[in-house]
């Protein structure tokens, strides 16, 4: 007898169907597995054999092959024992063959029959959904997961057993569905980080607003404990509230690298801070299954580079492209992982060796030595950094619990009316912030008057500035327009812009 | 016992004074030494009196002092002694600096700019009027305000410096659980809440003695960069803390007067003889706030035109040093956004570079 179910697999962070045929005949007793199979899933022979023997179910001494498919794609997921256990079963007339059409598959089996969580089952539903699947089975600790997902049935099975029962009953156990928009809601309101509790730095946090408003990838520079990464750590508390298309476009990535905690998806924007010692394999994703890296799991949010002059080079460099795409592609030979990396880049660096230059009191570096230290974030990834902030350092008697300044509640009111007028501005454009403008767009959407050209290019030859920099002031500029709701771009807003250059 | 606790003991012997404790640290390095020195040494020393020294071994009751510090502590007291790491930078030079301090609130940050303001007790409506607006001027720009809360110029100063949103710091002539004149009461507290404080030398409950008044003006002026002295009869007690004003190398501006009105007397004595003369409150801000900026005699010839007097409020307030712009802003009491602009333009005309981000100096 012939059967075949559907399963599914994963690349980078995206689900593929992937098609399990169980044939059984007769001839010699044996159990074959085949279609370009990683060794962890021919080891599911074993596994998917003593599971259905332990749910109480003989299986005659017959010839069983089992084919994955399409055979070009190399498969390495964990989930395709229960998958293989339903062919196998139909196929010899267990499980109602009728009963396992239309429904994707997915699970791990343990020896005793039980059905293991996996990772990658938020993708799968949200891939099942797309390709018109009727239904997906899920192991039983990850129906949350199917949860969320809507138009789609979901059923979860706790064992072999279990399953085999509610399949031929129809009786399967449906997950039943929530509702994740008043779940954001309420974790956008619940963060212990403020703006309004960093005192002293008023403005860096007006560069940070205008970094958010303008989607302006942003460089910090102060010295060590001048707040660099608290600065860094508050921005998702004034990034606007994850829409629930956003939630699960993150919390996918997550659920494939089985770090979606339980029962719960991804409700804040990440905030990524990988080490300086971190290889290029864990910043953009890698390995021979592509996994997602930090700039993928900073999706939607921050990825924040603190002591970027202390990272290797060229994993500095390797970052420059995702950054410019917005996603990383990653080609193995069998097939190619794209995976998403739309995030805010922020960096952080000490202005010197020893951090606290120009404080003649604490630093005694050479401008020699100032030179050499700046020189090492020269370069490729300094191009994608439109504004440089510096972070003054905050006497501890100025730090206290009560709120000063600027609050997080304040900039994000700013920044959502400026990020409304950009929405406007670019309706028919295809982008939707400033940062995104293309240069040969700029007289279109940043105009100057006259006595603004001049001054911006008196200050293009005082500040040696690159013709690059003279199109990010003028972004920068457009956003701090926005920012006071101001249809012109007008001196001072180009003013505060030219100090934002990077003077690096 | 901690450093801080022989200090306040120290301090607080009955009948020793500040020349008992300059004699006594001709001889001894700290106030431990003093407390375990032997009374017979003592006695052989002939810095004290017999009186003294029994007051002196009376006095040496550890749990005592320990307890009596603690309820300082407790009341909200600083006591801050010459060792102390937030002992004022600028009274460690004058001559007769105290050994101690008691603190209510702040003490003025030494890096701030900071302008006495001093004055007879019953004014003029002319000097009060003046009192205010050159205290305002000065407050708006982040000057503090230094004064000595007694009736007339000293708590309008005060007052005023409240109401412009700056800090104000008051001298008292008594201990700081003194509060005289009484009505003043509602201002003591203001000052407090509003980031200054009030400062004494005296002990707790020391009363108002008048030759303590001008003994603590040479505080008040000590405490400041530059002393107005607002409206002063002839040989008043105004006069006495301008000249120690004068002695501490500390610039004097006087309110100049009609000529025949006494309380305008000792103000146009003061001109005649060299003082700075409160011409108007932007010529004051140009003298004393341009002085602390980097050459300043260039810079009173670079020409501002007229719709550039925000960009010249900022410029005045550059120094050699480096400043944080958040601290420039803070300055001038203005926001970042407008700061951050002013400064770009200063920078293209060359009269400040950013040696790092955020972090400017006057050039020329
Ligand atoms: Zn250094």
């Amino acid at each position: 007898m012939f059967s075949k179910v559907f399963s599914a697999d994963i690349c980078g962070v995206d689900a593929y169907p992937i098609c399990v045929e169980a044939d059984v005949s007769g001839g010699l007793p044996s159990f074959n597995m085949v279609g370009l199979l990683s060794s962890e899933i021919r080891e599911a022979r074993d596994r998917v054999i003593r599971a259905i023997t332990n749910s109480q179910i003989d299986i005659p001494p017959r010839r069983v092959t089992i084919n994955l498919s399409p055979a070009s794609l190399r498969k390495q997921g964990s989930g395709f024992d229960l998958p293989i256990a339903v062919a196998l079963l139909s196929a010899l007339g267990i499980i109602n063959m009728e009963k396992t059409e239309g429904r994707l598959f997915i699970g791990e089996l343990s020896l005793d029959g039980s059905i293991n969580k996996v990772n990658g089952v938020l993708p799968i539903c949200m891939m099942a959904r797309q390709q018109g699947f009727k239904s997906v089975i899920v192991p039983k600790d990850n129906a949350f997961e199917g949860s969320v997902v809507n138009g789609l049935e979901v059923y979860s099975a706790g064992t072999l057993s279990e399953l085999i029962e509610s399949l031929n009953k129809d009786s399967l156990n449906p997950v039943s569905k929530i509702d994740l928009g008043p779940v954001l809601d309420r974790a956008y309101t619940e963060s212990s980080l403020d703006y309004g509790l960093v005192k002293g730095q008023e403005k860096a946090k007006r560069a940070t607003m205008v970094a958010v408003a303008g989607f302006h990838n942003l460089l910090y520079i102060g010295a060590p404990g001048s707040g660099k990464s608290m600065m860094a750590r508050c921005i998702p508390t004034i990034l606007n509230r994850m829409s629930v298309e956003e939630c699960l476009e993150v919390s996918r990535i997550y659920s494939v690298i089985g770090k979606l905690k339980d029962n719960s998806m991804v409700l804040h924007r990440p905030f990524r801070a990988p080490h300086h010692t971190t290889t290029d394999t864990a910043l953009i994703g890698g390995g021979s299954n592509p996994r997602p890296g930090e700039i993928t799991l900073a999706h939607k949010g921050v990825l924040f580079l603190d002591e970027v002059g202390e990272f290797k080079r060229d994993v500095i460099e390797s970052l420059r492209i995702p950054i410019e795409q917005k996603s990383i592609v990653i080609s193995r030979v069998s097939r190619q992982a794209r995976m998403p990396a739309d995030c805010m880049l922020v960096l952080a660096t000490n202005p010197c060796k020893c951090g606290f230059y120009p404080d003649r009191r604490l630093c005694r570096c050479t401008d020699a030595d100032v030179a050499h230290y700046m020189s090492k974030i020269k370069g490729p990834i300094m191009d994608r950094i439109d504004i440089c902030a510096g972070t003054a350092r905050v006497e501890a008697s100025r730090l206290s619990e009560e709120m000063d300044g600027m609050t997080s509640e304040y900039m994000r009111g700013r920044i959502a009316a400026a990020q409304s007028i950009q929405r406007e501005r670019f309706r028919d454009v295809g982008i939707s912030y400033n940062s995104q403008i293309r240069q040969e767009d700029i007289d279109i959407f940043c105009p100057l008057k006259d006595p603004l050209k001049d001054l911006l290019n008196k200050a293009y030859k005082k500040f040696n500035m690159t013709a690059r920099g003279y199109y990010k002031v003028l972004k920068v500029a457009r956003t701090i327009a926005d920012l006071e709701e101001s249809r012109d771009i007008q001196k001072n807003h180009l003013l505060e812009a030219i100090s934002y250059r990077n003077i690096y | 016992m901690t450093t801080d606790e022989y200090w306040y003991w120290l301090c607080n012997i009955e009948n020793v004074w500040q020349q008992d404790l300059d004699r006594l640290f001709s001889i001894f390095d700290s106030p431990e030494e003093i407390y375990k020195v032997q009374p017979y040494q003592l006695k052989e020393l002939k810095i004290l009196t017999a009186d003294q020294i029994k007051a002196l071994y009376r006095s040496r009751n550890e749990k005592k002092i320990v307890e009596k510090l603690n309820k300082l502590y407790k009341e909200g007291i600083r006591f801050v002694h010459k060792e102390s790491s937030d002992f004022p930078e600028r009274l460690k030079i004058i001559e007769g600096c105290p050994y101690s301090l008691y603190v209510k609130g702040q003490l003025p940050d030494n890096d701030r700019h900071a302008a006495g303001v001093v004055g007879a007790r019953s004014c003029s409506r002319y000097g009060r009027e003046m009192t205010e607006v050159f205290t305002k001027e000065l407050a708006v720009r982040g000057v503090d305000i230094i004064s000595g809360m007694a009736h007339g110029i000293d708590s309008i100063s005060a007052r005023a410096a409240l109401d412009a949103g700056g800090r104000t710091f008051a001298v008292l002539g008594s201990g700081l659980n003194v509060i005289y004149p009484r009505e003043n009461i509602e201002l003591y507290y203001e000052i407090i809440l509003k980031g200054g404080g009030i400062i004494s030398e005296y002990p707790l409950d020391t009363p108002p003695l008048g030759w303590q008044f001008p003994h603590r003006n040479r505080l008040i002026s000590g405490l400041s960069d530059i002393l107005l002295v607002m409206e002063a009869r002839k040989k008043s007690g105004t006069l006495i803390t301008a000249g120690f004003a004068l002695d501490q190398g500390k610039d004097v501006y006087a309110l100049p007067g009609r000529v025949d009105d006494p309380l305008s007397e000792g103000c146009n004595k003061m001109i005649a003889d060299g003082a700075g003369v409160l011409l108007s409150p932007e010529y004051l801000i140009e003298d004393f706030l341009g002085r602390y900026a980097p050459g300043s005699r260039e810079k009173a010839e670079i020409i501002f035109a007229e719709d550039e007097q925000d960009i010249k409020v900022i410029y005045l307030l550059l120094d050699r040093d480096g400043m944080d712009i958040n601290d420039i802003a803070a300055k001038a009491g203005r926001p970042l956004e407008d700061v951050a602009a002013a400064l770009t333009e200063l920078e293209l005309k060359g009269l400040t570079k950013e040696i790092s981000r955020g972090v400017y100096v006057g050039t020329k």
